[in-house]
């Protein structure tokens, strides 16, 4: 993580509202803990740190660190968050992650931060391309990509009440909001912001917010009504969902996130298994590394952005 | 010094396990080389140190013990079986069986008498801070035993973990190195340097005691000097080991990392570990 120059006065307001969520979270549960790995300051945990300063384990720059200790606590009865970026959550304590969490099927709790191409100014090394595909991999993991800040508090809450493994990927960040506080959520169970049956996207995280962008703009110029399907559960997969969506004859599935491995090819499986004939097209990020560039960039060059999802439902249409 | 009639009574007790080590070893496939290494230490952990109720493995007052020497499954099963966990006649006959509660790494979703599953090494250790952190913070009287091998302390993790311990402070945990010298391949200086491998725990800001790891006079002192569990810093014994040991042909050999033996290789070896109890405590065994 050296050499990052991020700016800590940018709000953020997922990770806001994580920050808030915590603190309140802290006081529901006594034996919730917070663990970072050297980002306290990037995961917005201060508020619960200033509640509960003796709840806080920061082990340094250390991810295998992190998941271990997290697991020898899990085992005797707490409930740890760690958080650490999602390249490094992932790819560098992997095998902790599986074998010392997973395994055992303790209470911990993984955010990944910079998820997808979020950290694109950063380069590579921040870009969290394949933490999906590695968490979905882990058996007994729930893997959420939650794109919108009153859904993520209702995924903090939700998480902690499962008492299992669960992988959060935090990605770039939306502008827009999509659901009141209100919103009844629940894992698995895919969320509809907008209806339609002359087609459907099934995306996550920030893409959700693109997909009802592209949505619109069809119903502006082609007359067309599409489906926005927020699959904000990425494991277990919504299979209901998306069998539903895969009935209007036309599916867009995107996530930031590589293709391979990715929402897009789990949808697709699940398309194939439920003997469904239905058009199908994936966005996502293609299987190229690419040097430093802007999300924004990364999202228009592989047609993940709105307009790119535009293009990819009107091909379908 | 401890008591000559508590040594007597480890060093047959150790003396047992490594003739059930053998037999195991002459039915199946195990990790006898790191078995044997670490067989005075297990023992005197098992069967003198560690705080336990048989009839309740998740007692909350127990101490916990990992081993992040995953492999040495098969002397932690032994040792747990000599304190009544189970019954000796059960792991000849689940060993590596289709769901048996005993294989090649100890196994905690199978057997409720482990606490956390091993295998890949450089884990167990930072579990066992965790745990440790866990227990300090509900002001537990219990202690964290874990046991590492050396090899396994070329992965960073384990440094990591070392780290850990001694930023939270983490004195109720206690990890008894078997310091054997070896690795899969071969020896540790050879392959990939550990020495100064105390003098690394040291600069780790670790409390280090060096012993022999076959000196049971030696093990149960250590023990009975552990530091308060309250204390601010974290033990750890380097037991200085021969893989292997107590078995003339495979004795610091790596060739014996794991394997069976064959029926006249079983019996030499455990003829001449017989003979060695005998030798120093003059009775039949």
């Amino acid at each position: 993580m050296s050499g990052m120059t991020l700016n800590m006065e940018v709000m953020t307001s997922l990770r806001d509202a994580v920050g808030k969520c915590l603190a309140e979270l802290g006081k529901k549960y006594d034996n919730m803990l917070v663990m970072t790995a050297d980002v306290d300051t990037s995961s917005r945990i201060q508020a619960f740190k200033e509640a509960f300063p003796d709840r806080c384990y920061n082990v340094g720059i250390a991810e295998q660190c992190l998941m271990s200790t997290a697991a020898g606590l899990a085992h005797e009865g707490f409930k740890p968050l760690t958080f650490a970026f999602a390249p490094f959550a992932s790819m560098r304590c992997y095998e902790q992650v599986r074998t010392d969490i997973c395994y055992t099927k303790l209470p911990v709790i993984i955010i990944g931060n910079g998820a997808g191409y979020s950290n694109g100014a950063s380069g590579c090394t921040h870009c969290g391309l394949e933490d999906s595909a590695l968490m979905v991999a882990c058996n007994n993991m729930t893997v959420i990509e939650p794109g919108d800040p009153a859904q993520m508090v209702k995924v903090l809450e939700a998480a902690m009440e499962l008492n299992a493994p669960v992988y959060i990927r935090l990605g770039r960040e939306a502008t827009t909001s999509l659901y009141a506080e209100d919103v009844k959520y629940e894992i698995g169970k895919a969320l509809i912001p907008r209806e339609g049956n002359d087609g459907a996207f099934v995306c996550t995280g920030i893409m959700v917010h693109f997909a009802m962008e592209a949505a619109k703009r069809i119903r502006e110029e082609l007359g067309r009504e599409i489906r926005v399907v927020d699959m904000h559960t990425v494991k277990p997969l919504d299979r209901d969902a998306v069998i539903a969506a895969a009935k209007t004859g036309r599916v867009v599935a995107a996530q930031d996130h590589n293709i391979n491995g990715g929402l897009g090819q789990l949808v697709g499986s699940t398309i194939a298994e439920a003997g469904i004939t239905c058009k199908l097209a994936i966005r996502g990020c293609p299987d190229e590394f690419v040097p430093i560039a802007t999300p924004e960039f990364l999202y228009a060059r592989n047609g993940m952005d709105a307009d790119g999802l535009y293009q990819a439902m009107k091909a379908l249409l | 010094m401890a008591e000559k009639s508590l040594v007597r009574r480890l060093e047959k007790a150790s003396l047992d396990t490594k003739l059930r080590l053998l037999d195991l070893c002459h039915q199946t496939m195990i990790h006898i080389g790191g078995d044997l290494s670490v067989c005075d230490m297990m023992t005197a952990l098992w069967q003198y140190a560690i705080r336990y109720d048989v009839e309740n493995p998740h007692w909350d007052g127990r101490d916990r013990f990992v081993l992040s020497k995953g492999h040495a499954a098969a002397v932690t099963s032994f040792s747990q079986a000599a304190i009544g966990c189970y019954d000796v006649q059960d792991i000849y006959k689940e060993y590596a069986t289709d769901f048996g509660r005993f294989g090649m790494h100890s196994c905690n979703l199978a057997n409720p008498y482990v606490d956390v599953s091993t295998g890949s090494l450089g884990h167990g250790m930072p579990v066992a801070a965790g745990m440790a952190a866990a227990l300090k913070r509900k002001g537990s009287q219990s202690r964290v035993y874990c046991v590492i091998g050396d090899g396994e302390c070329g992965e960073g993790s384990i440094w990591e973990g070392a780290m850990f311990a001694h930023q939270y402070q983490l004195g109720n945990l206690v990890v008894f190195a078997d310091r054997n010298g070896f690795s899969f391949d071969g020896p540790t200086e050879e392959y990939m340097a550990l020495e100064p491998f105390a003098g690394k725990w040291r600069a780790f800001g670790w409390n280090v005691v060096e012993i022999d790891g076959h000196d049971m006079d030696a093990i149960i002192d250590t023990i009975d000097r552990l530091p308060d569990v309250s204390s601010d810093t974290p033990t750890i014994v380097i037991g200085k080991t021969a893989k292997g040991h107590g078995v003339s042909f495979m004795e610091n050999n790596a060739s014996w990392h794991a394997g069976g033996v064959n029926t006249e290789d079983w019996e030499k070896a455990k003829a001449e570990l017989t003979a060695a109890y005998q030798e120093k405590w003059g009775a039949a065994v």
